[in-house]
């Protein structure tokens, strides 16, 4: 048994000592195992059951895919002419581990710096409320110059998340896949990440739902100075709703993150193509020219509501509203794919 | 013995594989004993191939894993079919069945 084991040791010495590659070498050692115990108890001498069950082991580049080590057992292969015609006949292109782990970090900062830009549109008016309780011109031109700044910041924010996501837009046109240690990899993170999605969602809704707490609280502190109570009113809400909107973009667009990578693989596809919301694809032409446009309508029409009526602390509505319009829209007039 | 081209065979590992884990939970070594009894020792799998499939098939979740206890009470990987490993067999059961009427028309004994 003592050779059997030197002899996987040797076979699997020049690989990286991830998860997969230890279960594998587990795994192999276990089926080994049983059959080198069951040709003993056959009545095969020692030598015959080492003999057959390294003769049967099989070949670990076969394993190269399943273990993401195709980029530690192919070189060695390259410079072999035998290989290079079995090399060609994987038409699959598989996505190194590392871009895979690139990718979900850029997937983050892009969540965080597209929620950090929704955050700014929507604490924006802020300035202008206080502003307002001043009687001064002066004032209330800072305060809506500060909008139009904080706005300016948050497009720019948009733009450059947008960027960075486009690095990556290769991956899929591409037609990358993954291999199965990868997957496995990421989809054990995503599960590790799904405890934190829902701590986060759940604070995000939360923080949504007592948005109007600062509000009541306010009201029954029966301040003296009316103007100034409703202005942290209204100021509160839009803080709570801010930080809440904040964590459901961030810890939503991480989750699709991790959904990419793992879609990119058709058999998940099919069955995460009718759960994906997000890009949605629509043949009425009228519809999905409507959703194309969807969002930057929303916020334009957000913003000049709320510069019509001066309503801060009730237009934020609209968001919530219009994100329950368009998937009813989407599960409307969405192809079905099954 | 002829010995069974690998190319051939390897589009079938699942296929066999499948057949015994519709018959009940299994592990590793029992599947590839199976195998070759069944084929009349004419078709031995390899580990590494046994291994693949599993990895590769429990990623498409047509198996699952758990992990259990043999009676000597050493831990072992077993796995189960799943109910899409049973619909992924029987579209292989078809497809084998519409190969084997097309080839057989060109095979001269």
């Amino acid at each position: 048994m003592e050779t059997i084991k030197n002899y996987l040791e040797t076979m699997f010495q020049n690989l990286p000592d991830t998860p997969e590659v230890q279960k594998a070498k587990a795994e192999l050692l276990s089926m080994m195992e049983d059959k080198y115990t069951e040709l003993l108890n056959e009545g095969h001498t020692e030598n015959e059951a080492i003999g057959t069950v390294i003769s049967e082991f099989g070949n670990l580049d076969e394993l190269a895919e399943d273990l993401g080590i195709v980029s530690l057992v192919r070189p060695a292969a390259a410079g072999n002419p035998l290989y290079s015609e079995e090399a060609d006949s994987f038409p699959q292109k598989f996505l190194p581990a590392e871009d895979a782990h690139n990718y979900l970090k850029m997937q983050r900062s892009h969540a965080i710096l597209t929620a950090l830009g929704v955050f700014l549109c929507i604490i924006c008016p802020i300035p202008v409320i206080f502003t307002e309780l001043t009687a001064s011109d002066m004032a209330e031109n800072i305060g809506a110059a500060c909008i139009l700044f904080l706005v300016a910041i948050a497009v720019a924010l948009f733009i450059y998340s947008s960027v960075l996501a486009s690095k990556y837009s290769y991956i899929r046109k591409e037609g990358y896949v993954l291999d199965e240690a990868t997957t496995a990899a990421i989809k054990a993170e995503q599960e590790k990440y799904n405890t934190r999605y829902a701590l986060l969602l759940s604070a995000g809704v939360i923080l949504c739902i007592l948005a109007s707490v600062p509000a009541i609280l306010l009201e029954s502190a029966n301040l003296p100075n009316e103007a100034l109570n409703d202005a942290l009113s209204g100021a509160g809400v839009l803080c709570f709703v801010a930080v809440g909107v904040f964590l459901i973009v961030f810890s939503g667009m991480q989750k699709d993150g991790y959904r990419n990578l793992l879609t990119l693989n058709g058999q998940d596809n099919d069955y995460h193509s009718r759960h994906n919301t997000r890009d949605p694809h629509v043949s009425n032409p009228t519809v999905a020219a409507i959703l194309s446009v969807y969002w930057p309508t929303i916020t334009c029409i957000y913003l000049i509501w709320s510069f019509l009526t001066f309503q801060w602390h009730f237009t934020w509505i609209i968001w919530p509203i219009a994100g329950i319009f368009r998937k009813i829209m989407v599960n409307i007039w969405a192809d079905k794919e099954n | 013995m002829t010995n069974i081209s690998s190319d051939v065979i390897r589009g079938y590992n699942d296929t066999m594989i499948l057949y015994l884990l519709r018959q009940g939970p299994s592990y590793g070594y029992e599947i590839s004993k199976k195998i070759k009894e069944l084929s009349g020792e004419k078709y031995i799998i390899k580990e590494t191939t046994l291994y693949s499939a599993f990895t590769r098939m429990e990623s498409k979740e047509l198996i699952t894993s758990y992990s259990g206890e043999s009676e000597s009470g050493k831990k072992r990987t077993y796995y189960r079919i799943t109910d899409q490993g049973e619909t992924y067999y029987r579209e292989r059961v078809d497809e084998w069945n519409l190969t084997k009427d097309v080839i057989e028309k060109f095979i001269a004994v």
